[in-house]
């Protein structure tokens, strides 16, 4: 592939210099503006590693890129992977990366010189366009869909999700303006509620980007931990007044081991059986997390009176 | 009243006032008051913070405090070694591998793995014993020391090697290898009781041995001790205690060296008082690294071996220093 995107340029090039018309053959890369200077990336990428498999593949699987291979954690079951993508090494193995020849890597920026999410290594292999977890799932999609030029694709994603997210406002308008909620996932071990609201370090996470988009009220980050922490001790504290719960399910036992503790139990929402569960680790991600979690909010507001 | 009980009454006030302290301070701090809820047994949340939370929690701080220093009361005797800790000696290293090998990778129920840490812990002192060439004299401290470095770098390369392999199923004993009493530890209790009493009354029977022992092996011969089914019984009361206490709440390191250390300021060197004030010392400060750990960072906690450790650090230092007479 990488041979006859060569070719394609040389032939381009040859034409140029010969003073054909420069649309005579359609351009082999883009030059695009990034966080990492500027970049020529394929007009039409063939092969593309997705780095990390919440925002980078959802936003890959949005523009039909040819995948071939990602990393990170394994699919979530809401987003539509290809059957022949391979799962990589995690934390990414640069060498086998390397080995998949491709020609566009989408990673997060978030820890540049982390072993998850090494931005700054992987350049070296081929152009890597950047992921940022602290604005909305839009804004990343529509920057990429820039770079891409799909644009309009973009727009239509954001457009239909839109739409999506109005008619869940419109079934619920009164839950959702007078109601207190609150996402959140139990950490079994050591025994505490990680609360996804806006404003921990965790950035800007898939449940509370969702809530916002509904026009929702979640609890402040004011009253938890920097990464959203909640200790046993203090759920009375923290969430007495929270009228409906997210709980998310992350597969390890932790709504099982929740149910057990008698301060849970005692919770004005749990007692009223206003807790909905969803499952699958849906803190990040891009189109296909923000749908999923649109319905799960939809569902947590139909427990609420209208 | 005798320096030595004025010594111990000492000794229970600090204990008391760290029990009052871990019962009332955490992600929310109670007020004294609130015990009348627990007294008087109200339905209020206060009284589930303290039942379900507080009290299991100190329960299993003391008795892993106490499992390990009187742990490092028999091992410094047994082996004449003041530096000698079941965590420096990579006894409590073994016994976490083992538990990792257990649960990490073969999935073994948590009251299985309390059998599991004491053989890991006897193996790992055998290996130590071993590695340093069963040493008599007065370099043996030094040298079981440095064995117990290596052995403890050994299984500590192991069950990073596990935890790589499989990160999702180590996640399950994550926390517990930095020792932590937050987990649910205290199910554990009926688990541990049995090597826990066990290693209590076989310390028991020893006390009056190991002050034998402190004059010296070839005069605690002459004297009719037996010294080599003493020592054996020492490591084996050792590998009972710090075995349960860490398949209990994973290795908490140095409450094993510092607390016979501070027994025998307070008691004198007479092992039938300071094997109990070990304990109780070792209680009490395990009580302290856990409450200090939930208080400095809320709501986030500080796991109580991180807090021993930080604690240890500078009481090591300080062991280390020659004294001014030694000077």
């Amino acid at each position: 592939m990488r041979g006859k995107l060569s070719r394609r340029a040389f032939a381009a090039g040859a034409a140029a210099l010969l003073g054909a018309p420069a649309a005579v053959a359609a351009p082999a890369s883009r030059q695009v503006e990034t966080s990492l200077g500027r970049l020529d990336i394929p007009a039409a990428p063939q092969r593309v590693v997705a780095i990390d498999s919440r925002i980078g593949l959802e936003q890959a699987l949005a523009f039909d890129l040819p995948l071939v291979g990602y990393s990170h954690s394994r699919a979530r079951p809401w987003v539509p992977v290809p059957p022949g993508v391979p799962f990589l090494a995690a934390p990414p193995d640069l060498e086998q990366i390397l080995m998949l020849a491709p020609d566009l890597i989408l990673c997060p920026d978030s820890a540049p010189n982390s072993d998850w999410w090494p931005l700054a290594r992987l350049p070296a292999i081929t152009p890597v366009l950047p992921s940022d977890h602290r604005i909305t799932w839009q804004e990343n999609l529509t920057r990429l869909g820039d770079w891409l030029d799909q644009q309009e694709k973009a727009a239509r994603i954001v457009a239909a999700h839109a739409k999506m997210i109005a008619a869940i406002r419109q079934r619920h308008r009164q839950a959702i303006a007078s109601s207190l909620v609150a996402a959140v996932h139990y950490d079994a071990i050591k025994r505490r509620l990680l609360v996804r609201s806006a404003g921990t370090r965790y950035g800007l996470v898939m449940p509370a980007q969702v809530l916002a988009e509904l026009g929702g009220l979640a609890v402040a980050a004011g009253w938890l931990g920097p990464n959203g922490e909640v200790a046993l001790d203090s759920f009375g504290d923290v969430l007495g007044a929270v009228d409906a719960i997210l709980l998310i399910d992350f597969g390890d036992g932790g709504p099982r081991a929740l149910a057990r503790e008698a301060l849970w139990q005692r919770l004005p929402a749990v007692k009223a059986g206003r807790v909905e569960t969803v499952a699958g680790n849906c803190t990040f991600g891009s189109l296909y997390t923000a749908r999923y979690l649109a319905r799960a909010w939809d569902a947590l507001f139909a427990r609420l009176p209208a | 009243m005798t320096g030595r009980m004025r010594s111990v009454l000492i000794a229970g006030f600090l204990l008391a006032a760290a029990m009052l302290a871990s019962l009332l301070a955490g992600a929310k701090l109670l007020p004294p008051s609130s015990l009348l809820d627990l007294l008087q047994g109200r339905d209020s949340e206060t009284a589930v913070i303290l039942w379900q939370l507080r009290l299991p929690r100190l329960a299993l701080g003391l008795v892993v405090g106490a499992a390990l220093g009187a742990a490092g009361a028999i091992i410094q005797a047994a082996t004449r070694n003041p530096l000698g800790d079941p965590g420096l000696l990579g006894i409590n290293a073994g016994a976490s591998l083992a538990v990792v090998t257990g649960s990490g990778l073969f999935g073994l129920a948590p009251t299985m793995t309390v059998w599991l840490a004491s053989g890991g812990a006897a193996l790992a002192a055998l290996a130590v014993h071993a590695v340093a060439g069963a040493p008599r004299g007065p370099s043996a401290p030094i040298k079981l020391t440095l064995a117990g470095v290596a052995v403890t770098a050994f299984c500590l390369g192991i069950g990073q090697a596990i935890a790589l392999a499989d990160p999702e199923r180590f996640d399950l004993v994550r926390n517990w290898r930095v020792g932590a009493l937050s987990g649910d530890g205290l199910a554990l209790l009926p688990a541990i009781a049995l090597p826990l009493l066990m290693g209590v009354a076989l310390a028991a029977l020893l006390a009056p041995r190991l002050n034998l022992l402190a004059l010296g092996e070839d005069r605690a011969a002459a004297l009719g001790l037996s010294v080599g089914w003493t020592q054996a019984g020492s490591l084996l009361a050792v590998v009972l205690l710090a075995g349960a206490a860490v398949a209990a709440a994973g290795p908490i390191a140095f409450i094993g060296l510092a607390a016979p250390h501070i027994a025998r300021r307070l008691g004198g060197a007479d092992q039938r008082i300071v094997l109990p004030l070990a304990a109780l010392v070792g209680a009490a400060l395990v009580v302290v690294a856990d409450t200090l750990g939930r208080v400095v960072v809320p709501p986030a906690e500080l796991p109580v071996g991180i807090v021993a450790a930080l604690i240890g650090a500078p009481v090591l230092a300080t062991l280390a220093r020659p004294r001014r007479s030694e000077a």
